[in-house]
């Protein structure tokens, strides 16, 4: 029983078993026309559902189709059942993409699918290229192209070579996205010929490269060869024996023949002498001579080898040989400057020469000779130098000199010199120079049409180089109006240019100008420094920059101002003054400053100064002081001068004196001298006075007024006249036109003429009709002296004729002087006489 | 020691037959592809004479195993022990040899060393520079072949490289057979230059330009 069951259950078992294995088919399958397909093209899928599919149950199924997802149309087969379908993808545009197909139910089921990929077949590689590599091991490395091309698909790249010597094909797998491989030593034979080719392969196709045929060691690169020795051949001039040899690596093919170039350059050429000498099949155990070298010639050499048609190696390093000496040949250009010596009929002499194209030195060491005789001895030599000039002084009278070059084998013919007077005709008339490139520059000139010009010669120098070697020279034709002069210019740095014009007859003066190769900002800023300030001006100067710190020639200096409210000022200046006034500044303000030194090349800023404008600088406060202290000078001698001219009508202004008739006395006047005067004064003085009780003036104004102009003309010796005679007067700022206008006043009885006796007894004073003016302005003074009359005793107050000691009367004691005490009414009293 | 004598004899005398005439193919020697593989031949055989000092450095560590040391003559027994067979004599072209026999016994003494070297590489471990002294050895045995070729009346196929068995039980084994194969390859090399001057036509003279 217990069997029974088992062997039920083993059944059920295998039943159960079964069932699954057919539940585990797959639902649908998919077949396409490939999996693989060139892009774009068409692709056709078939989908077949099984019939026991679970989900198809003994029903209709609907079918539809995916691409990544993406429903695409479908047609079932036309002679199938619903359980088949077709999708038809008419361009394929994916490089990888799911094609499944799916049964619609809830929710619709995949039941089947496909990967598809397109792509491209590869390119053929192209530039296909190998080298042999000859070093420590020994390799031959491939490189080529893959194609522009990107497949899509998985390429696979292959190298082959064939050997044909040994009869051996090779092939060699690639690592994918490699582009190169190196063969190794055993894969290639050195001497034989060999054919390599690449092929690239993938689903869609292959493609093989052109296939290359070389001997692999015509494709090797050697390395730089050495140069073991480089030295003259024995009696042979003009040649250089070289010895070399392969590197290390190659010294193997020692005894192969191999070519060889060479090429020379003598030390003062930076450039290798072209063309190149190729020397072919030469084993590098052999030496090469090279021939139709300069004679005395230090060359530097370099070789490089090849194999055949191989590529060069690179050149090897230089290595030096001079060539035999022989005698320069050739002749030498001169430029000579000739001037005057202070000495009568001698001539300072500066000769420079150079080479010409024909001139050969043919000699490592060589030194020029200057000599008055074309055969060059110690008798008339100049000059012996290394150098390229030679100063010294002749007599004027000799008019050529010989310059001969001299080596160690030799002296070449002697090149004659003119010696021509120095002219003092000009012809150019202005001269540029611009730079031409990074090595020469471009001298321009205009000159004047004159008959005997034959040409023109271009010198420069570079101005921090004084020394005479280096001034360097160019001769031009007439027909030239510019040259480009190239020489090793350095830039930043001043050269001096000059022209001078070529007479028939000697050279004349010449025209300068200087010039840069390049110019940049100068390297420095001078230092303002502050001159003087007054007002509101300040003057600030500055030094010259260094010429060799200028970099360029200075365009300008600007100086930028400012205040601490104000705006950036900018006042430019001339580069020849150095220095600049700036004007309008503002008292008590603090002011800063810097100065921008400009060349064509650039411009440099200068440190920041401060600076401040008082509002009396000490110029300004001694010029107050001075101009008030001449001020107060001038006003105080105009006052004194005034004063002396003027006392006494400045006394009269002050203090009027008023003569009192009433205390008048005439007196005998005389056109004696003062002296006799002031004597008859003195005697008059012991009289008594004469008081006038009636003067007339009538016909004084006419001579006065005359005598007032003279007045402060006159000399003091002059006194021969009424002026001398009124010395002291009051009067005369009263003569005037008023006088017509005067109120009669008193008429004088005069009885005796002056020079007469006095009369012991006293005069009689009468009143008279006078016109005198006296009292017109000081009438109220008349009265009270007037009154007085007839009095003993005088008062003091009633002096009105100088100084009361003086003219106080001593009435008592020679009343008869009075009559000199005053002239004027004598002189009346004479006229009146007369005229009666 | 005697495999060095054996060289050197004919060597010795190759320097006094230098300029001896050819008498069968003296027209051959002086063709110009004839000289030319001279001259490449020449090439090879510096080429690996120079490689064999670096090559015996690179794989020989027994101290007492120099290149060339006096002490070589002692290792006679040992060669016969691994195996070793002698080189080929060489014969130096003249009346009483022919230049088919001196490039013969040039071809079967590289062809020799050539398999020497291939039994020996297997149980070196730096055996980089052995494998670029076969392809030389190789790529001699190419340009002697094709003289060969060019002076044989008739073709006549050489025969590739016979594998050579060697004993070599250990490590010291190893390292005596390479040395003794390098040392009888730069005699032999030796002898293939002194051989292959005589053929060499080339102009000695000087090139000027």
């Amino acid at each position: 029983m217990i069997s029974t069951w088992i062997v039920i259950a083993m059944v059920v078992a295998f039943v159960n078993v079964a069932r699954n294995e057919a539940d585990m088919q797959p639902c649908a399958t998919v077949q396409t026309s490939s999996s693989v397909v060139l892009m774009g093209s068409p692709v056709t899928a078939i989908c077949v559902v099984r019939e026991d599919c679970p989900l198809v149950n003994g029903q209709a199924v609907r079918i539809e189709w995916r691409l990544n997802n993406r429903f695409i149309p479908s047609s079932s087969a036309a002679n199938e059942s619903a359980r088949v379908s077709e999708a038809v993808i008419s361009s394929f545009n994916h490089t990888r993409a799911s094609l499944t197909c799916c049964i619609q139910s809830s929710p619709t089921q995949v039941v089947a699918g496909v990967e598809i990929r397109a792509g491209y077949p590869p390119e053929a590689p192209r530039n296909l290229s190998c080298q042999t590599n000859l070093t420590t091991s020994n390799t031959l490395t491939c490189s080529w192209d893959s194609g522009q091309q990107e497949t899509h698909l998985p390429t696979k790249y292959t190298l082959h070579t064939e050997i044909w010597d040994t009869h051996q094909n090779q092939t060699y797998k690639l690592p994918p996205g490699v582009q190169h491989y190196t063969i190794p030593r055993s894969g290639f034979v050195l001497f034989s010929e060999m054919k390599i080719y690449v092929k690239a392969e993938n689903d869609l196709g292959e493609a093989t490269s052109a296939s290359i045929i070389l001997e692999p060691i015509s494709a090797a690169k050697f390395d730089p060869p050495k140069i073991l020795k480089v030295q003259v051949v024995p009696k042979r001039y003009g040649c250089l024996r070289l010895s070399w040899s392969l590197s290390q690596h190659q010294s193997w093919m020692r005894d192969y023949r191999l070519n060889l170039e060479v090429r020379f350059r003598t030390t003062d050429s930076s450039q290798w002498r072209e063309p190149t000498v190729f020397v072919s099949r030469i084993r590098p155990s052999r030496h090469v001579d090279k021939c139709h070298l300069l004679h005395g010639t230090q060359y530097f050499v370099q070789i490089r080898v090849r194999y055949q048609q191989s590529p060069w190696s690179e050149w090897s390093s230089s290595e030096s040989g001079v060539t035999l000496e022989s005698a320069p040949t050739g002749r030498l250009d001169s430029w000579m400057k000739v001037s005057e010596d202070h000495m009568p009929k001698q001539l300072n002499i500066h000769l420079f020469w150079k080479p010409s194209k024909q001139f050969r030195a043919n000699g490592q060491n060589v030194s020029y000779i200057v000599s008055v005789q074309k055969v060059p001895g110690e008798k008339g030599k100049l000059c012996s130098t290394r150098e390229n000039y030679c100063t010294f002084q002749l007599p004027g009278r000799i008019k050529k000199v010989y310059l001969s070059a001299v080596n160690a084998a030799g002296k070449s013919s002697p090149t004659e010199v003119r010696i021509y007077q120095p002219t003092a005709r000009a012809a150019i008339l202005n001269i540029t120079a611009i730079p031409q490139d990074e090595r020469s520059l471009l001298v321009q000139w205009r000159s004047k049409v004159i008959s005997n010009l034959v040409g023109y010669v271009v010198e420069w120098k570079p101005l921090l180089k004084p020394e005479l070697s280096h001034i360097q020279y160019e001769i031009a034709d007439k027909n030239q109006s510019g040259l480009v002069i190239t020489g090793s210019f350095e830039p930043y740095k001043p050269y001096g240019i000059s022209v001078y014009p070529r007479f028939k007859d000697g050279i004349g003066l010449p025209q300068t100008v200087n010039a840069y190769l390049r110019q940049k900002a100068p390297s420095m800023v001078p230092k303002i420094q502050i001159k003087k300030t007054w007002k509101s001006h300040i003057e600030l100067t500055w030094d010259e920059i260094p010429l060799d710190q200028r970099n360029g020639i200075i365009q300008n200096y600007k100086i930028f101002y400012w205040d601490e409210k104000g705006p950036i000022n900018i006042v430019h200046a001339d580069p020849k003054e150095r220095k600049v006034i700036l004007k309008h500044l503002s008292t008590m303000s603090l002011y800063e400053a810097f100065m921008m030194v400009s060349t064509a090349g650039g411009s440099l800023n200068g440190s920041t100064i401060h600076f401040e404008v008082e509002p009396f600088d000490a110029v300004a406060g001694v010029m107050i002081v001075i101009a008030t202290g001449v001020g107060l000078s001038l006003l105080i001698i105009f006052t004194v001068l005034t004063c002396f001219s003027k006392h006494k009508r400045l006394k009269g202004h002050f203090w009027p004196v008023v003569p009192d008739p009433a205390n008048s006395s005439i007196k005998r006047w005389t056109s004696e001298s003062t002296q006799v005067c002031c004597e008859d004064q003195n005697e008059s003085n012991r009289r008594d006075p004469i008081y006038l009780s009636h003067l007339s003036f009538l016909d004084l104004p006419v001579k006065l007024s005359k005598e007032e102009d003279d007045l402060w003309l006159n000399s003091a010796e002059d006194t021969s006249d009424l002026g001398e005679s009124i010395c002291g007067s009051p009067f005369i700022p009263g003569y005037s036109g008023s006088h017509s206008d005067s109120v009669p006043y008193a008429t004088v009885i005069f009885s005796s003429p002056c020079n007469s006796p006095p009369p012991k007894e006293p005069h009689i004073y009468l009143r008279s009709e006078s016109t005198q003016p006296l009292l017109e302005t000081e009438e109220s003074f008349s009265p009270k002296c007037y009154q007085n009359m007839g009095s003993d005793e005088m008062p003091r107050e009633q002096c009105f004729f100088g100084p009361c000691h003086d003219c106080v009367p001593n009435v008592g004691a020679d009343p008869g002087i009075v009559w000199d005490d005053f002239p004027f009414l004598r002189a009346l009293a004479m006229n009146d006489a007369q005229n009666d | 020691m005697n495999v060095l004598i054996v060289f050197a004899i004919p060597c010795y005398m190759a320097t006094f037959a230098r300029s001896a005439p050819l008498p069968k193919n003296g027209a051959l020697v002086e063709d110009p592809q004839f000289q030319e593989i001279v001259e490449r031949s020449r090439s090879l055989t510096q080429k690996i004479l120079l490689s064999i000092p670096d090559t015996h450095k690179s794989c020989i560590h027994t101290e007492t195993l120099q290149l060339n040391s006096s002490e070589n003559g002692k290792l006679e027994t040992m060669a016969s022990t691994i195996g070793i067979p002698s080189a080929p004599v060489l014969r130096v072209v003249s009346e009483n040899s022919t230049l088919e026999d001196s490039l013969t016994g040039m071809y079967e003494g590289l062809q020799l060393h050539q398999a020497l070297l291939s039994a020996i590489s297997s149980r070196l471990g730096n055996k980089d520079k052995v494998i670029e002294l076969m392809a030389d050895i190789r790529d001699l045995a190419i340009q002697i072949n094709k003289m060969l070729k060019m002076a044989q009346a008739e073709p006549v196929v050489q025969p590739s490289p016979t594998p050579v068995a060697l004993r070599l039980p250990a490590n010291y084994e190893v390292q005596v057979a390479t040395h003794l194969t390098l040392v009888q390859l730069q005699a032999f090399g030796q002898d293939m230059i002194r051989c292959l001057r005589p053929l060499d036509r080339s102009n000695e003279e000087e090139t000027e330009s």
